[in-house]
Formats: C-alpha cells, sequence, structure tokens
C-alpha cells in the first residue's frame, strides 16, 4: 500500500512537472517574441 | 487497385467533399459566436455554463493567456482521469468487479486521452470500469478534440485580425466547441452506428454457450457513444481491444464508410472555415487539395501493395488474385466483412488524422503497405490531420513553404498579408522540430536498452518498424498500434507518456506563439511581387515542403525498418 502511494506520488509529480516545464516553455516563447 | 476499391475510394472522397463546405461555414459560424439557429437555441444554457464556471465570455485574452488556461485545463484533466482509473474498484457502474489499473498504465492512458492520442496498452473490455470509460475516457474525447480545434481556431484568428493583442477565448471556444459541434455531431453518429448493431447499453457482459458448446463472455456497454467521438473527434481510442475491427464496434460495411468520413470530416471542414474566417475562401480550398492530393497518393500505395500480396505465400502456390469470390491479395490481419480496399483507405484517413483507430491489424500489412500508414504519421499527420492539429500542422508548413519561397525570390515572405520574419520562423521550426526529435530519439533508447527490445516479439527490421511505429503514433498523438510489442509496460507506458505529452503541447506552445504574433502585425497590401496562396503553384509548394521535410527526417529510419523488410521479402 505505501509502495503504490509512492509511485502514485512519482507519476501524479510527472504530470504536474510536465505542465510545469510547458508552462515555463510558453513564458520564455512569450519573452523571445515580445508579444503577450 | 481493384474497381471495387477505386469506387470505394471516390465514394469517400466525394463525400468528404460534400461535407466540407456546410460543415466548415457552420464551425465558423459557431467560432465567430454568428446568431445563427443552434447558438440561439443552446444561448440559455452556454450563459449558464459561463455562469457556474465564473467564465466572462467576451474577456479578450492573448496568446500566452489563451495558452495557459489550455495547458491548465488539460493537466487538470490528465490528474482526474490518473484519478479515476486508480480509484475505479471504488467507484460505481463497475459491474466486472474490474480492479485498479497500475499506476504506469494510470498514467500513460491519462496524457493518452488528454492529448487526443489515445493510445492504448491496456485491453479495454477486460480492464476498464464503464465509469472510467464513460465519465474518464470519452469526456477527454471531447475536450481533447476541442482543444485542438480551438488552437487551430486561436492561428487563424492570428491571421485574419491585424494590430490585435487577443487571439479569442479559450473558455468560450472551448464551450461552443463542445456545446455546438463535438455533441450534436457525436449524438447523431452514435445513433446511426447503434441503427447499424453498435452496442449501447451498461449491462453486465453476457456468458452464451457457442454452437461449439464453448462458454463465451461478450463484452457489453456503452459502446456507440464512445465510437462516435473517437471517430469525429480523431481520437481513435476503442471500448474494445481490437478496436474498430471488432463487429461491436464497427459491424457493417456502411458504418466503416461513415467511420472513415467521421474521423475525416472535421479535420477537411476546418480549411474550409479557415478560408472563411481570414475572408478568402479559395486559400481553403488550395490547402484542401493539397491534402487530398497526398492522401490519394498514399491510399493508393497501401491498397496496391495490399492487393499484390506476398511473394512467399504465392510461392506455395496460394492464389492471390482478387476474382468475384475473393479478395485476393494480403488478407492476413483484415476482416473478411471489409477486405483490402477499405482497409487501406481506413488505416490511411486514420493515420493522416490523428485518430489512429484501426479495422485491421497494420502490423500484418506488407512492408510497403505498413510503410504507407507510418509515413503519413511522420509527414505530421496533415492528410487530412487531426482536428484542429492537422489545419494548424499544415499552416505552419505553409508559412515555411512561403518562406522558403521568398528566399528563392529574394522578397520579405507574405502569407494573407501578414509578414512572415524571423520570430515566426523560430516558432515554425520547433513546432516541426519536436515531433521528429522525440519520436527518433524514444525509439533509439527503446531499442538500445533491455527494457525496450525485452517488449519486442518480431526481431529484425520487423521488430524495430513495431517500435518506430510505437513512437511515431505517439509523438503524432495518432494512438494507432502496429501491434507486436507488449507495449502495456512500465517502460513503454512511462516513455510513450511522456512522448505524448511533449509532441502535443510543446508544438501547440509554439503554434499560439505564432497566432500571437501575427494577430499582432498589421496586414501589408498584395503587390506584384506577392505569392499568390491559392493557386497551383502555392499547391505544389505545399506538397513539396511537407514531403521535403518527411522524407529528409524519417526516409533514414524508414530504410532500417518496412524497406529493408520489403526487399528481404521479395528478394528470397
Amino acid at each position: 500500500m505505501g509502495q503504490d502511494i509512492a509511485v502514485d506520488a512519482i507519476f501524479i509529480i510527472a504530470l504536474i512537472a510536465l505542465y510545469a516545464v510547458t508552462h515555463w516553455i510558453v513564458r520564455a516563447l512569450s519573452r523571445l517574441g515580445g508579444v503577450e | 487497385m481493384t474497381p471495387a476499391s477505386l469506387a470505394l475510394c471516390a465514394i469517400f472522397l466525394i463525400l468528404l467533399l460534400l461535407l466540407v463546405k456546410p460543415l466548415g461555414a457552420y464551425i465558423a459560424n459557431v467560432m465567430e459566436g454568428r446568431p445563427i439557429w443552434p447558438l440561439r437555441v443552446g444561448a440559455r444554457f452556454e450563459t449558464f455554463i459561463y455562469r457556474v464556471c465564473g467564465i466572462d465570455p467576451g474577456a479578450p485574452m492573448g496568446w500566452k493567456r489563451y495558452t495557459i488556461a489550455l495547458l491548465v485545463f488539460n493537466a487538470l484533466g490528465a490528474l482526474a482521469l490518473y484519478a479515476l482509473q486508480r480509484l475505479q474498484q471504488w467507484l460505481p457502474l463497475n459491474p466486472q468487479g474490474f480492479t485498479n489499473i497500475s499506476s504506469d498504465s494510470s498514467f500513460n492512458t491519462a496524457v493518452s486521452f488528454v492529448t487526443n492520442t489515445n493510445w492504448q496498452g491496456y485491453s479495454g473490455e477486460s480492464t476498464m470500469s464503464y465509469l472510467t470509460q464513460a465519465a474518464g475516457l470519452t469526456v477527454q474525447n471531447f475536450l481533447s478534440a476541442a482543444t485542438g480545434i480551438v488552437v487551430a481556431v486561436a492561428l487563424i484568428r492570428g491571421f485574419a485580425h491585424h494590430s490585435a493583442r487577443s487571439v479569442g477565448n479559450f473558455w468560450t471556444d472551448m464551450v461552443r466547441v463542445n456545446l455546438y459541434v463535438l455533441l450534436p455531431l457525436s449524438m447523431i453518429l452514435a445513433l446511426v452506428l447503434a441503427g447499424q448493431g453498435v452496442v449501447q447499453n451498461f449491462s453486465a457482459y453476457k456468458d452464451v454457450t457457442t454452437l461449439e458448446t464453448q462458454k463465451q463472455t461478450l463484452p457489453m456497454g456503452p459502446m456507440a457513444s464512445q465510437e462516435a467521438i473517437k471517430e469525429i473527434g480523431t481520437n481513435g481510442g476503442g471500448f474494445l481491444n481490437a478496436n474498430s475491427a471488432h463487429p461491436y464496434e464497427n459491424p457493417t460495411p456502411l458504418s466503416n464508410l461513415l467511420e472513415i468520413l467521421a474521423l475525416t470530416m472535421i479535420p477537411a471542414s476546418l480549411t474550409y472555415t479557415f478560408g472563411r474566417m481570414v475572408g478568402d475562401t479559395r486559400q481553403g480550398w488550395a490547402i484542401l487539395a493539397a491534402m487530398v492530393i497526398l492522401f490519394g497518393a498514399l491510399v493508393g500505395i497501401a491498397t496496391y501493395n495490399e492487393q499484390l500480396g506476398n511473394p512467399r505465400i504465392a510461392a506455395l502456390g496460394v492464389d492471390q488474385t482478387a476474382s468475384a469470390l475473393q479478395p485476393g491479395g494480403n488478407m492476413e490481419g483484415k476482416e473478411s466483412r471489409f477486405g483490402i480496399g477499405a482497409s487501406a483507405l481506413f488505416a490511411t484517413a486514420t493515420t493522416g488524422t490523428s485518430c489512429g483507430a484501426v479495422n485491421s491489424m497494420h502490423d500484418s500489412f506488407t512492408p510497403l503497405g505498413g510503410l504507407a500508414p507510418l509515413f503519413n504519421m511522420q509527414l505530421g499527420e496533415v492528410v487530412f490531420g487531426g482536428t484542429g492539429t492537422g489545419l494548424y500542422s499544415m499552416l505552419i508548413f505553409a508559412i515555411i513553404g512561403v518562406f522558403i519561397a521568398g528566399l528563392m525570390i529574394g522578397r520579405t515572405p507574405e502569407y494573407l498579408g501578414k509578414k512572415i520574419e524571423s520570430f515566426e520562423m523560430k516558432m515554425s521550426s520547433i513546432a516541426i522540430l519536436v515531433m521528429p526529435f522525440i519520436v527518433l530519439l524514444g525509439a533509439a533508447v527503446a531499442v538500445s536498452s533491455p527494457a525496450g527490445q525485452a517488449a519486442v516479439a518480431n526481431p529484425g527490421a520487423h521488430g524495430f518498424s513495431e517500435i518506430l511505429y510505437a513512437f511515431t503514433s505517439a509523438g503524432n498523438n495518432n494512438g494507432s498500434a502496429f501491434g507486436g510489442i507488449s507495449a502495456n509496460t512500465p517502460f513503454y507506458n512511462t516513455a510513450l507518456g511522456l512522448v505524448m505529452w511533449l509532441g502535443r503541447f510543446w508544438p501547440i506552445a509554439a503554434v499560439m506563439a505564432i497566432a500571437g504574433s501575427l494577430a499582432a502585425k498589421k496586414r501589408v497590401p498584395v503587390t506584384a511581387g506577392t505569392l499568390l496562396t491559392h493557386g497551383p503553384t502555392f499547391i505544389v509548394l505545399l506538397i513539396g515542403t511537407v514531403l521535403l521535410v518527411g522524407a529528409l527526417t524519417f526516409v533514414p529510419a524508414l530504410a532500417l525498418g518496412p524497406v529493408v523488410e520489403h526487399l528481404i521479402m521479395w528478394g528470397a
């Protein structure tokens, strides 16, 4: 059970990290183009 | 190609082209919020949704705000779908008592359905509860399809607007696409498919005794409703493991034709939507012409090679010629009620769009017959492409095409009155290069790692094709499988999940950046030096750009897989 929760936590963090990195890329592209 | 195959292809293309103008005009009216009768009828409910969700429908959004709203929405969708799978054994609508899905498979499926890929490492009928299928997978079928359409519409607005900061409102666009386009079309198709015999119920699975006195369990469930949006939204994730090859999902030749039409109609129609919204429908027809020419070539390659058959089987004295009594050619992995023509047509349509539904096993196609769907995906799925993704990917190729043409004649490139400058070219390059990078890198890691190799049942060139196909399918958000590899492993679930996310949202970020940049630009007047983008020259230029980018990127990899296999098969 404890191991299951740990693995779930890893995948949930992975999903959030994928979102966060993509969000950061959007901000970086915005700075590159100068268009909000 | 047999006359029957040619006739089927011709009937399909005629019906599709007849749908393009009315459906494309309707989508344009919906997205522009014109007071057509469906919007007037649904206005109260639409307003109710905005009020409940706290949305200001008139609030303009710049491209960054629009994209971040899109990302947040999809990330929350992925988390919800992950939770639904991991908790399904304690939730209702689970008459078969299925246990929770494993964490790596839940991750893969959550990303898969949110990204419109619908890659399925699992077998739906033996793992997913009705609640997961209907409230999780089917809901994401709608939302992911709508996400693609709203990105395409935002890019169209970039071309259509000038000196503007807004590309629309993400929430309004999502509500309207779902409420007025996807839901009505899906309801109509679900009813028609149920009329053809597709199952639609919430009954427990039925145990029956066969004529051979064996016990067989027949799967039940809400299949017609999932089948409809599966095709219309170019999702492709089947209720059953055999997907549209299963008679419960696709029972008749008529249902087969309707499914092919359903999965191509929105992508093809969006070209007309594009023309309407930029004020020159000829622009949309030119894009559609390029798509139709590429489609015709690819379906021709697939059908010809499947009809040609397998020389090794011919050497055993098996007659593979088509006749009144048999379809001839390579029938391995194909349903006898569809035959070669309908299987090759479906395979080309499903891989040209980002659908990924299958009515035959692509793994059993001849090497060159299987190369056609594989290369179709590697072109970036622009023939006709996914819902929205096809149009915006093709417009990126158009931007690159006019840039190349501009370099050749020494003028500043323009497209639809917007100057194509350094920023647009950087973003277009990102949008084009993300996919091949993650596909080739993923395939390289898989073939060189024990975890990747362990899942392959067919060694050699065919095994390489299977791995390349899997990563191509994931990177392009297609979701069809070549088969042959056991992809429901922690390695493939995780690797393909990552590839699906990056292949979906990184190009979207670049496309949205282009939309914002174009919307802010002034429109330049047409001069004698402007390249006409609605004529045959532009169509040839566009086709050339698509083929050149696809060929230069993937031909070396294809040479190691299907081409080697073809040479071995015919050389022996």
